[in-house]
């Protein structure tokens, strides 16, 4: 058969996060030597300093700061090049994550607590997170910090998942798309689905990553799921708390529910990136152009559309539900809604479209949870924008401000309707 | 819950069997046990429930002072114990409707005790009050008088039983006018599948949101002589002075700022800065009037092209806001330039 798109995801189920003198994996126990990991990332000379912190389920602490959140793999066999990605054995350590923390001014803040009301929110509060906190190097400039700590982050996530060489993985999930060439003899029958994924760039310190570049003049591109699942994008905007964390991206719900009904009920024909871009003529390029790689190249039938950012994303949405209903491809859109605190607001998207007529909610972003007090903050000491010296301390914050609370992909079951 | 669920029914003076138009001007009255409509209902309750007075009231009388009608109401209800109150169904009887919503919002609010009414989604009574209480669903027709009393009996009896109500879809209610957010059976992603092949193979499936489709803006007439006019200068890029004192969030802002700008011919970067979480704010923290051209303005007004810059400027950080909390904005905004006989602005977005 062509195409060598075979994926194979180790599973390792770590269920303590630990220091130890040696990093390894023991019984379901990671060990950490974190002076290692400490020094090795501290070879970066961007940073004044790192520091390292443990937080687990159940302990009265809260992380401030997030810029991002990255699950530890290791590449088992396979070779280690952004184009050999989505090919051979990923080890993945599950139940534990590298939490990326920083403070850029004039960012939003991203929390995650440990206990409590803010833990039912985020599934990071049921992981053991290896914490990052970096101080920079005096005269860095901001976007060259940033890049520092995307990296700091991924080199953490990859000696962690190392401690997994040479072991044999308790689960292992299989992803296998065959090339197009195949799907004219296979799946006969079978609706054709495609899933066009936008990622937001827009500047520096604004951008998602594909392959190691920046998504800003991404023409959109297929890209095959496997690609995705083995960590062909990364985050890159520390702002918008609501974000899809590379955590997010490497476990992407959408193309995990495809793969679970491929060849069953759908036959998953591939993935579109595409670009959120800051002009309307740019977004109504990107949209059609979606439609037609969809439509003519993949031969889809129907396709399942996210987007990765505020409300200027929801002019792509409509664009591409448009593009794409007239190329003939149906299409369901996956987002959140923009309602205001209390549910009222007059709209929960900032456009429209009378072909989108199937929508999934994952959420009203500005509901707010009342978080309560923690004896220990990892990150630092006041919330952003607010007073300082208050971050261990009872707060109402919306949504949006909880990591991982809100999914862009359909990753929990929120969801938002009219009740009572 | 123990023994018989007790309800109140309310009537008007039709189905309560005391006269038709003639009697609309009746004052409120208590009968013992179910009467007309109520006698039906009673057969639906089974052995679940029972109704233990009927309120009767003239559909004129009530529409004059509802307030205080639903005040009298409540005191004669004062001797019973009740669990549940259920109003109607009006169907799309005008008056009558308005007067099943104040009984129930004044049961509800009074009482304490849950209040359900039936009618037609047209009705006043249904614009007025499905905010407020729970409205059952019912055709405009009295001749649909057993269905919509099997819908009334349902939902009445899972309040009383303080079971969780379900989406108005599921339970026949009229939808609220807010949502809520709310923990489904599957996640977003298995919904999206389900969604997208109920669509394609042409089967029934719900939208979980409609979308509000806006309407268009009339734009305002143009300036008449702009050698006179005051213009005002607003921004959604998130310009504040420095240090951010009004603490504007950058993203999801929930305020906006008013600053001072009458005695500045020229916005600096010690003064002003932008916090903003959709753009790099390096080039506007350089200089500011890149973003609200302040200097270019005065220039504009020292010539005389236009009369004068407004001395104040509006701000406020335009990154993943509601549109609800935009129009606020805009509203309040608007209100108090045109207060300030200011004629036209510039909003500078990013």
């Amino acid at each position: 058969m062509n195409g060598k798109m075979k994926l194979e995801l180790g599973i390792f189920l770590v269920k303590e996060l630990q220091v130890g003198p040696r990093t390894e994996l023991k019984a379901g126990v990671l060990y950490v030597n974190l002076r290692e990991l400490q020094l090795l990332l501290c070879q970066d000379k961007r940073f004044a300093d790192v520091k390292l912190e443990l937080a687990h389920p159940g302990e009265r602490c809260r992380i401030i700061h997030v810029l991002d959140v990255v699950e530890p793999r290791f590449k088992s066999t396979g070779k280690e090049r952004p184009w050999y990605c989505g090919q051979g054995l990923t080890h993945v350590l599950r139940g534990i994550d590298v939490v990326v923390t920083g403070a850029f001014p004039g960012f939003a803040e991203g929390v995650i607590d440990m206990t409590g009301p803010g833990a039912e929110h985020s599934p990071f509060s049921r992981l053991h997170n290896l914490v990052i906190v970096p101080q920079p190097a005096s005269g860095v400039n901001p976007v060259d910090y940033w890049e520092a700590l995307t990296e700091a982050g991924i080199r953490a996530a990859s000696y962690l998942g190392q401690a997994s060489e040479g072991l044999v993985p308790e689960e292992v999930e299989s992803y296998h798309l065959p090339p197009l060439s195949a799907v004219a003899s296979s799946g006969i029958g079978l609706p054709r689905v495609a899933y066009i994924c936008y990622l937001y760039s827009m500047a520096d310190l604004r951008d998602m990553s594909l392959f190691g570049q920046n998504t800003r003049s991404l023409l959109p591109t297929i890209v095959h799921p496997n690609q995705i699942l083995d960590g062909a994008i990364i985050y890159g905007g520390p702002n918008r708390p609501h974000k899809n964390t590379t955590y997010a991206n490497t476990n992407n719900a959408v193309i995990r529910e495809l793969y679970k009904r491929h060849s069953h009920s759908l036959y998953f024909v591939g993935v579109i990136v595409a670009n959120h871009s800051d002009s309307y003529e740019a977004k109504e390029r990107t949209a059609g152009l979606s439609a037609q790689l969809a439509a003519s190249v993949l031969g889809a039938e129907s396709a399942i559309i996210t987007k990765d950012g505020g409300g200027q994303s929801d002019t792509d949405l409509m664009l591409c539900c448009e593009h794409c209903e007239e190329a003939g491809v149906k299409t369901v859109i996956v987002t959140t809604e923009g309602l205001g605190r209390d549910g009222t607001g007059i709209a929960a998207l900032t456009d429209f479209s009378n072909e989108a007529d199937a929508i999934v909610s994952t959420g009203i972003r500005e509901e707010s949870v009342c978080l309560s007090a923690m004896d220990r903050v990892i990150g630092g000491t006041s919330l952003l924008g607010r007073a300082a010296g208050d971050a261990n301390k009872e707060i109402e914050l919306q949504l949006s401000h909880i990591v991982g609370a809100l999914s862009f992909l359909g990753y929990n079951n929120l969801g938002a309707g009219e009740i009572a | 819950m123990e023994g018989k669920i007790k309800i109140v029914h309310y009537l008007n003076q039709f189905f309560g069997q005391l006269g038709g138009e003639e009697a609309a001007g009746l004052s409120p009255q208590i009968k013992e046990g179910p009467i007309g409509p109520g006698k039906a209902l009673k057969k639906l309750l089974d052995n679940e429930g029972e109704i233990v007075a009927t309120v009767i009231c003239g559909d004129n009388y009530f529409a004059e002072k509802p307030e205080q009608v639903a005040e009298e109401i409540i005191d004669l209800l004062s001797s019973y114990e009740l669990d549940v109150a259920v109003a109607g169904p009006s169907f799309n009887a005008g008056r009558y409707s308005l007067a099943c919503g104040a009984f129930c919002k004044a049961i509800q609010e009074r009482l304490n005790i849950p209040a359900v009414a039936a009618m037609f989604e047209g009705a006043p009574g249904a614009e007025i009050y499905r905010g407020q209480i729970y409205i059952v669903r019912t055709s405009a027709f009295a001749r649909d008088m057993d269905e919509a009393l099997a819908s009334l009996t349902r939902l009445a009896l899972k309040l009383a039983r303080q079971e969780k109500i379900g989406l108005p879809s599921e339970e026949g209610y009229l939808p609220r006018p807010f949502r809520r957010n709310l923990v489904r059976e599957k996640t977003g992603a298995e919904r999206a599948v389900d969604m997208l092949l109920a669509k394609i193979g042409g089967k029934p499936f719900q939208t979980e949101l409609t979308i509000h489709k806006f309407s268009g803006v009339r734009p305002a007439g143009p300036i008449p002589d702009l050698s006179v006019a005051e213009i005002a200068l607003i921004t959604t890029g998130g310009l504040t002075p420095k240090g951010n004192p009004d603490r504007i969030e950058s993203t999801c802002a929930t305020k906006y700022g008013i600053y001072d700008i009458s005695a500045i011919d020229d916005l600096t970067s010690d003064a002003f800065e932008a916090y903003h979480g959709g753009y790099s704010p390096v080039y506007v923290n350089k200089d500011p009037d890149r973003l609200l051209p302040l200097d270019v303005m005065r220039e504009l007004e020292r010539e005389g092209t236009i009369g004068h810059v407004v001395g104040y400027f509006f701000s406020t950080a335009g990154c993943a806001s509601d549109p609800g909390t935009c129009h606020h904005f805009g509203r309040e905004i608007s209100r108090a330039l045109l207060e300030a006989k200011v004629s036209g602005a510039i909003i500078t977005c990013t």
